[in-house]
């Protein structure tokens, strides 16, 4: 298909002008070959109107297998048609219409090179030119001369196309990193080994910058002004000292901190973030720099301590609840000991050896209750407890502080730290104190015990060796402990008294069944030989002395019932009605003297020797208190003086008056000689001597309802003093 | 008014006659309505009109106006400094043809915006117009003669002409014939001309015209131009616009030649010498492709109409009026060489510039194409801003100052 080439001799001067512009006009087109980014149809297009081509193809012979690399003159359905084989191509098969003509020559120029042969390619610019265009076979030359310029275009297109190519990539590979980056939820600085830092999009709204900053300077400076400085001077330290190697790092490429565990920063604004480095090098281990993080930690570190503060919470609950259940099981136990024995000095040891050391190194419950004989239990903790006798030590009830101030006030003292010059307020026994320093007490709380509205002891709990300091809750713990002992000492004193009770009603009823029995059994004999004289029908005057007996026998009896009954009555007045005394002016050796006369028969039945020193002693008082004291201490004194004889004597003494009765009978125990005063209390046995137990109980309350009193002095086997106390005025 | 011939001829089959017709009333509506019936009273086949104006009209009001009388029959065309229907010549008035053809497919493309993307818009118009045509199927088709026609409006004013017509060729190949005409400059009061189609007025668009018919159209073009005085490199050029000429700026170079030639280049004088001295990019062929200036710019460059290539060596061309004359005459005589069937009619597109340097003379154009086409041949045609078409044999191209002749198959013989 190529046109024999025919040569003119001569160049017109016209032609020359042609061939140069067209020639320069697309050498100038040609420069544009070189950027890949400028299609080839430009330059196509400009070869086909120039010369006048009906086409102008640029073509790759790959193998057999042809590519239309660009084309000029071809319609868009044209190059939508399957392209022919090189094969065919070569040998004139065109499937398009453009150049499926008769009059077309066909210029073939070889564009490709060595690369493009090593590679395969064979690119050609394929010229169809009307034949009646008369174009000189000059051009062809041309186009030869212009195909070097091409080819090269073509090399150069390729490589700048491979360089393009390469830089989309690493565009698009950097623009997808700053997507990663800037999609980032860290704030990021990268510190490249050469050049400033670069921050990521999360970085700047952190830190509340609108632009990268412009040095590494103003970045960590700008970075240091949001942080607020920890208050713990060894954090403060910590961070500073991690701040500047941060900041010499960023601002004079030094190396970076190499604890990339980082720190944690707090904003002014209370943000709170996780600050680390880390260094970022390619698989192959080419480092490029380092990359600083800041990581918000605020949600996770606020819910962490929200988590910390509920398990706080929840344990302290927990110590709290287990806390009350030790203390219920303590008290629980505290009140089952209690309840196990009705034995005081038991119960107390029992209670003292639980406190032990549970509750206290050193425990003691001392009882000092007026009216109540004193108990003192106290231990040391140890296996098994040291017991304390602390029975020679009394408690100041007029201390400042401690155990004896606490029996005054019935309030409970606590001392958490307890020093030796505190004991000095409680008690000015130096016995006393060198004992309290001898345990070696640290702490202590004093706990009054509570019945029934009156103080009856205290309880001491004190730490010595375990250190420990007893606080709100421990005496919380003592004083309900406090309650429970008190309660259990009041209960075992009543059941006490109540046993006692029990024991003096059933010693009064076999007294009054065996006082009553005799005179009833005298009075129904002698009623019974009465009855069977007068039943015999035979009652003769000679009988008269026998029948006086009897009757005077029933007199006597009946008598002495009356007595008898009249007691019983008087102890039934100790409870209920009790009359208050109607004073009147009395002479108290009057009515002595006049009680004296009541007695006559029993005096002279008991063969006693009264002598009698009364003065006169006028006064005020109930007439019938007074008889009833002088009876009974008569009575008793002719009981016990037996044919000893009996002192009275009566005389005022200032405002008061003074009466004193002494035998020289049997005498009365010290130890008897406080409760004989108790009702039904005798010192005697009542198979010895008769009586109900109540007369001194009665000459007591009536000399208490006068404001008088009554002691007694005496001893076993050395009689007995009574004296008694009025005021002139009752 | 003229009236329309219509040939009937035994033996012979008709493949297209144009029914041409003109209207010179001041009303728009009467003179559309004249033109119309006029060339549609003798249509048997009427399958396009084609419709040139010039004047002062509204060009919405003047399509609305054109799709209310012509109907169904899909109709284009443009407005012009002057139009004419065979020999007469009209400035201000309507020129309009209907095409009848008992076997022609007609596909209308449109496509915007020529300014903005000229390269796209030429080939998307010419994509529309060709979609529901038949793939061409004619042996030994080329640029100036095919079965298929592709005749395209381009607002060149707005947008590159080069661009737009090298956009058409991609999308419509070489094996079609080109025609057409720009549609620009300042024309006359009524301001830039417009593209007519589809009932409405265009500006900034391109408007492509594919007709297939079952025998060979022929086209030529020339111009009658011939270069004198030296060559000019273009050292320094982008689109429409040449910065320097052997390293200088163009304007002075333009300026020497002008004082050579006792001109001066001030206002109007400008505008007289370009069109006596345009500029011709040279073809291997030994043509010459036309670029005319418009203007010259205070940098030192000149505008030209269309894009000059940078490194072209350009040569000064001169005319004559009987050069121009006899240019237009051997483009008629190149189309009428084309057809193997008698021509059924002509459409020409020719410069504004060869208008208005021709003046009174421009009808001897006419009488020249018509003298050369034959005496009956309906002619139709505008004055246009640039001319489309392949010179010579050549590529189809973008030109100045150069008369196309467009010369439609008639009949031929059934034997």
């Amino acid at each position: 298909m190529n046109a024999t080439p025919d040569l003119a001799l001569v160049v017109p001067n016209d032609e020359r002008h042609i061939r140069d512009s067209v020639l320069q006009e697309l050498i100038v087109s040609a420069f544009e070959l070189f950027d890949p980014r400028t299609p080839m149809d430009a330059f196509m297009d400009s070869v086909a109107m120039r010369l006048g081509c009906a086409a102008v193809f640029a073509l790759n012979f790959r193998g057999d297998h042809l590519e239309l690399l660009s084309a000029a003159g071809l319609s868009t359905n044209s190059r939508k048609l399957p392209l022919p084989t090189c094969a065919e191509f070569r040998d004139g098969v065109y499937p398009w219409p453009e150049v499926r003509r008769d009059d077309l020559d066909v210029w073939d120029f070889d564009l490709s090179d060595r690369a493009m042969i090593q590679s395969g390619d064979e690119v050609h610019l394929v010229l169809f030119i009307p034949r009646a265009a008369n174009i000189s076979p000059l051009y062809r030359g041309l186009l030869e001369r212009l195909c070097r310029i091409i080819c090269s275009a073509l090399h150069h297109r390729r490589l700048f196309a491979t360089v393009l190519k390469n830089e989309e990539e690493l565009f698009a590979t950097k623009s997808l990193y700053l997507c990663i980056a800037n999609g980032s939820s860290d704030g990021m600085i990268f510190q490249p080994i050469d050049g400033p830092p670069l921050c990521n999009r999360r970085f700047l709204d952190i830190a509340g910058m609108s632009a990268q900053p412009q040095n590494a300077d103003q970045l960590s400076s700008h970075l240091v002004s949001l942080i607020e400085a920890p208050r713990d001077l060894l954090a403060r330290m910590a961070r500073q000292t991690f701040l500047a190697t941060a900041r010499a790092h960023l601002s004079e490429k030094s190396e970076p901190p190499r604890d990339h565990q980082g720190i944690e920063l707090l904003f002014h604004d209370g943000r709170e973030f996780l600050f680390f480095c880390l260094p970022v090098t390619s698989p192959e281990g080419v480092r490029f720099g380092h990359c600083w993080y800041l990581r918000e930690v605020t949600a996770q570190n606020r819910a962490r301590r929200e988590r910390l503060s509920l398990l706080t919470q929840e344990r302290e609950a927990r110590a709290i609840s287990e806390k009350a259940r030790l203390r219920l099981s303590f008290l629980t136990d505290a009140g089952q000991i209690l309840l196990s024995s009705l034995d005081l000095e038991q119960l107390l040891q029992n209670i003292v050896r639980h406190c032990l050391p549970t509750l206290a190194d050193v425990c003691a419950i001392d009882l000092f209750d007026q009216g109540e004989e004193r108990h003192v239990v106290a231990a040391v903790a140890g296996d098994p407890p040291s017991w304390v006798d602390l029975n020679g030590f009394t408690i100041s009830l007029d201390a400042e502080a401690g155990p004896g101030h606490v029996m005054a006030t019935g309030t409970t003292e606590l001392w958490p730290n307890l020093r030796a010059s505190d004991l000095e307020r409680f008690t000015k026994d130096d016995n006393v104190r060198q004992l309290l320093a001898s345990l070696g007490l640290t702490s202590a709380i004093y706990v009054p015990l509570l019945a029934r509205g009156r103080c009856i002891g205290v309880m001491t709990l004190g730490a010595t060796t375990s250190g420990r300091v007893y606080g709100e809750d421990d005496r919380l713990l003592a004083e309900d402990l406090g309650m429970r002992v008190a309660m259990a000492v009041d209960n075992a004193r009543l059941f006490r008294r109540s046993e006692k009770a029990i024991e003096l009603r059933d010693n009064f009823l076999s007294s009054a069944s065996h006082e009553l029995r005799t005179p009833i059994t005298a009075f129904r004999l002698a009623t019974l030989g009465l009855c069977r004289l007068v039943e015999s029908g035979r009652l003769t005057r000679a009988d008269m002395p026998m029948l006086r007996d009897a009757l005077d026998t029933a007199r006597r009896q009946s008598a002495r019932l009356e007595r008898l009954v009249h007691r019983l009555l008087d102890t039934s007045r100790l409870d209920t009605h009790r009359v208050p005394p109607q004073p009147e002016p009395l002479d108290l050796a009057y009515v002595m003297e006049e009680v004296l006369h009541d007695f006559r028969e029993e005096i002279r039945a008991a063969g006693a020797e009264i002598v009698l020193d009364l003065k006169p002693t006028p006064g005020r008082w109930d007439r019938s208190f007074i008889e009833q004291i002088f009876t009974n201490l008569l009575t008793n004194a002719l009981k016990f003086a037996g044919t000893r004889p009996i002192e009275i004597s009566v005389a005022p003494d200032g405002d008061w008056a003074r009466l004193i009765v002494r035998d020289h009978g049997i005498g009365i125990p010290k130890g008897d000689q406080e409760r004989i005063f108790e009702r039904f209390e005798r010192a005697v046995s009542p198979k010895d001597y008769s009586g109900f137990g109540i007369g001194l109980t009665i000459v007591r309350d009536l000399l208490q309802a006068m404001g008088g009193r009554v002691h007694v002095d005496s001893d076993s086997g050395q009689g007995a003093t009574f004296t008694v106390e009025l005021p002139r005025e009752c | 008014m003229l009236r329309t011939l219509q040939k009937k001829g035994a033996g012979m089959r008709s493949i297209t006659w144009l029914n041409v017709a003109w209207s010179a009333r001041n009303s728009l509506e009467q003179a559309v309505r004249e033109a119309v019936q006029t060339a549609m009273r003798d249509s048997e086949n009427p399958v396009l009109a084609l419709i040139f104006s010039a004047g002062d009209w509204d060009r919405e009001a003047l399509a609305q106006t054109l799709t209310a009388e012509l109907g169904s029959l899909p109709w284009c065309g443009c407005t012009a400094t002057a139009v004419f229907a065979n020999r007469k010549v009209l400035t201000s008035g309507l020129a309009l043809g209907v095409l009848n053809a008992p076997d022609m497919s007609v596909g209308i493309g449109l496509a915007g915006t020529a300014g903005a993307s000229p390269l796209a818009v030429g080939g998307a118009a010419v994509a529309r117009a060709i979609d529901h045509l038949p793939p061409l199927s004619h042996p030994n088709a080329t640029g100036v003669t095919s079965n298929r026609a592709i005749i395209l409006f381009a607002d060149t004013f707005n947008g590159s002409g080069t661009d737009t017509v090298r956009g058409a060729v991609r999308e419509g190949g070489t094996s079609v014939c080109w025609a057409g005409g720009g549609v620009g400059g300042l024309g006359r009061a009524s301001g830039r001309m417009a593209l007519l189609a589809n009932g409405r007025a265009f500006l900034d668009r391109a408007i492509a015209l594919a007709i297939d018919l079952p025998a060979p159209i022929g086209s030529g073009m020339a111009h009658g131009f011939t270069p004198q005085g030296p060559a000019l490199t273009v050292t320094s050029a982008r689109d429409k616009i040449v910065h320097q000429l052997e390293y200088r700026p163009a304007i002075d170079l333009y300026e020497q030649i002008a004082h050579g030639r006792s001109a001066s280049l001030d206002g109007d004088r400008l505008a007289v010498h370009r069109i006596e001295h345009t500029f011709g990019i040279p073809q291997a062929d030994g043509e010459y492709v036309l670029r005319e200036p418009v203007r010259a710019r205070e940098d030192g460059a000149l505008e030209f109409v269309s894009s000059i290539p940078e490194g072209a060596i350009v040569r000064l061309m001169r005319s004559t009026p009987d050069s121009l004359i006899e240019g237009a005459r051997h483009a008629a005589r190149a189309a009428r060489a084309r057809l193997k069937a008698s021509p059924g009619g002509a459409l020409v597109f020719d410069c504004d510039a060869r208008f208005l340097s021709l003046g009174d003379d421009f009808s001897k154009e006419l009488d020249a194409i018509a003298e050369a086409l034959g005496e009956d041949v309906p002619i139709l045609g505008c004055t246009s801003y640039g001319e489309i078409g392949a010179l010579g044999c050549g590529f189809p191209q973008f030109h100045n100052k150069t008369v196309h002749v467009m010369a439609l198959p008639g009949e031929e013989s059934l034997s």
